[in-house]
């Protein structure tokens, strides 16, 4: 090497060097390298990870059980922490959630604490934003931000993350090639392997094409593990933008789960967090209570620390506006014309037809004192104003708002409203549950005081009148069964608008069940809905019920196979297809057959025979 | 030559060893920030890229072969890295140190602030061979391999940008220093 320069050029150098030693990384700009280098740590194991960044004894005690652990093996008396299975959680936080883009304080799951979210690197410029964060419960959570400001979070337990993986099928992703995908959070160290199965976000996120038959999770440990099917009748297709936290079930996954604490939470957010760690929510009993946020949960059964098996539905007892509920009974009978699209416009309704679902009534005088109402994209609501504004104005968006015309403030006495603008919050049974001054003002769905009013009284009991309208009219398939009691309803799903009468087919051999339900669309409307679940599904598929004897009501192909799940009046005990025999359990029979060979159905029974096409359309008695 | 097995520590950082990957950093972080400053010339743009680079650095350590000496390893990263920051965003302002506005600490000729302007003048191939060479302290082929150019090339833009400080005051008296 030739690095002989002349000796004037040495001694400028020199002086150079003593001239720029000046210039120096500030301490500040040191401190965040130093914290982004600890953030980008490559991967190591656990116990590594956990001792050199967790403080305290606890996660002493944690590391050095999982040291001591053979492999393959977790402990399964203590649960793991969120940064056991993530490390990056157990890292500094280098930017505030609102340096990271979070502009509210609302991050898709309750209890996310802010000061636990961590970016997760993204391998690709454009596309969604990952992050991960540990609830205050002791959840890890993936929270994908697409869009906007509001990330949308699935969470699960860390035991479960270690052993399985979590998917968010409404954050889904392009992939390469076209198409999209779900993405998948796995535990440090562990793969996904599927085709066309891409890393993503740092080593924990994968997407996984909607298409990927054949899904394996490398874990941690080395050991692997075949993924179930999340749908086993519609696939990942099925699941896109499934409004539930979808946990990768695995053959191994823990039999047995610790209820969590629900109390204080908002009806939907103990639902999410009992999904999180595979718990169904179960009957929803009320209480009516001041002083508390409506809808909070009071009461849970089991209780909250007691070890239950997987999937129990858990009981809750949320709370609704206290007494008394003045029924609005006008002094003379009143005639409400509603006047809004969809058709039907200028229909004619009375006080009556009030009753039989929850009712938001926004009391304005004017056009201007309306249009600034705002309730969130899930709760209807129905404008009563002295004279109607007409089609341009009954539109918020592409939401139609139903318009009631009360010219002379008759329905404003009834509803006792003193003064404009009010919001009136009316049970199922017609009577004011609660009275809010001024219009609403509360844009982002599931959130603010009125709908937590409507969500927490749709959760109590339809009037027995109204449980069972007009069962069989328009509706043969019912015609002749018992509606459900109801404090049967599965928790689970529930109608928005709630359902006035529901009805169960099934379950049958394979687990699967259905549901139709009576639902009031609007006063004085009601239209029916069929909901089919499959045992191992987390969420209720729900489309409109026909009005016809029998019908298939989801039609999917399994592998080689296309299964059909058929409802069946009463009167037909036996079916048939290509000359064998289908069990059909309380209306309801699971139709499996070669792909593209459907064959005819064939019913019979007291009621008759009857021979279906593939559709389940009758073709001749 | 094998710098992984020449260096314990850096084979303890490849295997994730957070104590040995802090000591990596405590001990590379001030040239490689000074690497970045000689080719982006401004101190916050500095930082960024300092940073960025010794991220991606650790995330790629198990990439590092070990063949030549990891500074110049890392130091290449950071180029890179500021390369690629120069090209996604328009040259900021010029170098505008704290030193224009503080009072000499040592003696004038050696801290002076116009030779800061000076060298930051420099063409750029000029300024990034200068303080390779002389701040961070590479050899000339060295910081031919940090800067992906040949050895020649390097002597060549330090002579020319030697010629052009030689004439500046703070460095005039060596010029006139008989040698």
């Amino acid at each position: 090497m030739t690095d002989a320069t002349d000796p004037r050029d040495a001694l400028a150098g020199a002086r150079i060097r003593a001239t720029l030693d000046q210039l120096a990384p500030s301490p500040g700009a040191t401190a965040r390298a130093r914290a982004a280098v600890s953030a980008a740590l490559p991967a190591r194991p656990h116990r590594v990870r956990t001792a050199l960044f967790a403080t305290g004894a606890a996660a002493c005690a944690a590391a050095g059980l999982v040291a001591i652990m053979p492999r393959g093996q977790t402990p399964s008396a203590t649960p793991a922490r969120p940064a056991d299975v993530l490390g990056i959680l157990a890292t500094p936080q280098i930017q505030t959630p609102r340096q990271m883009g979070f502009r509210t304080d609302v991050y898709g799951f309750p209890g996310i604490d802010p000061a636990s979210i961590r970016p997760l690197a993204s391998r690709r410029v454009a596309g969604p934003e990952y992050f991960v964060a540990a609830t205050r419960q002791g959840f890890v959570c993936l929270l994908v931000k697409t869009h906007g400001m509001v990330p949308v979070t699935e969470c699960a337990a860390p035991d479960d993350l270690r052993r399985g993986a979590l998917a968010v099928p409404g954050g889904s992703a392009s992939v390469r090639g076209g198409g999209f995908g779900i993405p998948v959070l796995v535990a440090d160290h562990a793969t996904v392997q599927a085709t066309g199965t891409e890393r993503l976000a740092g080593d924990n996120v994968w997407v996984m094409p909607v298409n990927a038959r054949s899904v394996v999770l490398r874990r941690a440990d080395g050991s692997a593990a075949r993924i179930a099917f999340p749908d086993p009748v519609g696939g990942w297709s099925a699941v896109m933008n499934a409004p539930s936290t979808l946990l990768l079930a695995t053959a191994d996954h823990r039999a047995a789960v610790t209820v969590p604490d629900l109390t204080g939470l908002d009806g939907a957010d103990a639902d999410r967090v009992l999904r999180a760690v595979r718990l169904e929510s179960g009957a929803v009993g009320t209480r009516a209570t001041d002083g508390v946020a409506m809808n909070g949960v009071l009461a849970q059964a089991p209780a909250a620390g007691s070890t239950v098996a997987a999937k129990t539905e858990i009981a809750t007892v949320v709370a609704t506006p206290a007494g008394p509920r003045r029924q609005v009974a006008p002094a003379a009978p009143l005639d409400i014309r509603f006047d809004a699209l969809p058709p039907p416009v200028g229909r004619h309704a009375t006080v009556a037809d009030l009753r039989g679902g929850v009712t938001t009534l926004v009391f304005a005088r004017t056009a201007a004192q309306l249009g600034a109402a705002s309730l969130g994209s899930e709760t209807q609501y129905i404008g009563v104003l002295p004279g109607f504004l007409g089609p341009r104005w009954s539109r918020r968006g592409s939401r139609p708002i139903a318009q009631i015309a009360d010219p002379d403030g008759r329905l404003a006495t009834a509803a006792g409203v003193a003064s404009y603008p009010t919001t009136v919050v009316l049970d199922n049974r017609g009577r004011v549950a609660a009275t809010f001054p001024g219009v609403p003002d509360e844009p982002r769905a599931g959130t603010g005081r009125v709908q937590a009013t409507v969500r927490a009284l749709g959760n109590e009991p339809m009037p027995d009148d109204l449980r069972a309208p007009e069962a069989s009219a328009g509706l043969p398939l019912v015609a002749g069964r018992v509606p459900l009691p109801a404090d049967e309803a599965p928790g689970v799903w529930r109608y928005r608008p709630p359902a006035m009468a529901l009805w169960r087919f099934g379950p049958a051999a394979d687990g699967t069940t259905a549901l139709i339900a009576t639902v009031r669309t609007r006063p004085g409307l009601t239209a029916h809905r069929v909901a089919v679940k499959h045992a191992s599904q987390p969420y209720w598929r729900v489309g409109a019920a026909p009005s016809i004897s029998t019908w298939v009501v989801q039609s999917r192909r399994i592998g080689h196979n296309d299964v059909r799940v058929l409802l069946v009046a009463r009167g037909y005990t036996r079916c048939r297809v290509a000359g064998r025999d289908v069990p059909v359990s309380n209306g309801l029979a699971v139709v499996t057959t070669p792909r593209g060979r459907p064959g005819r159905i064939e019913l019979s029974g007291p009621a008759g025979t009857l021979v279906l096409d593939a559709r389940g359309v009758p073709i001749r008695r | 030559m094998d710098a992984l097995h020449d260096d314990p520590e850096l084979a303890r950082a490849r295997r994730g060893d957070q104590v040995a990957i802090a000591a990596l950093f405590d001990r590379h972080w001030p040239t490689a920030w000074r690497v970045a400053m000689s080719v982006t010339g401004d101190e916050a743009s500095a930082d960024d890229v300092a940073q960025d680079a010794f991220v991606r650095a650790v995330r790629d350590l198990g990439r590092f072969d070990g063949r030549r000496p990891f500074a110049v390893w890392l130091h290449r990263i950071v180029v890179n890295e500021a390369i690629d920051q120069r090209r996604r965003n328009a040259r900021a302002a010029r170098l505008r140190t704290r030193l224009a506005h503080e009072p000499p600490q040592t003696d004038a000729p050696t801290s002076s602030p116009e030779l800061i302007d000076a060298l930051m003048a420099l063409p750029e191939g000029q300024r990034e061979v200068v303080f390779l060479r002389y701040w961070v302290g590479h050899t000339v082929d060295a910081v031919a391999a940090v800067l992906d150019v040949p050895p020649g090339t390097v002597r060549s833009r330090l002579a020319r940008a030697m010629a052009t400080l030689r004439h500046h005051p703070a460095l005039q008296s060596l010029a006139r220093s008989p040698q």
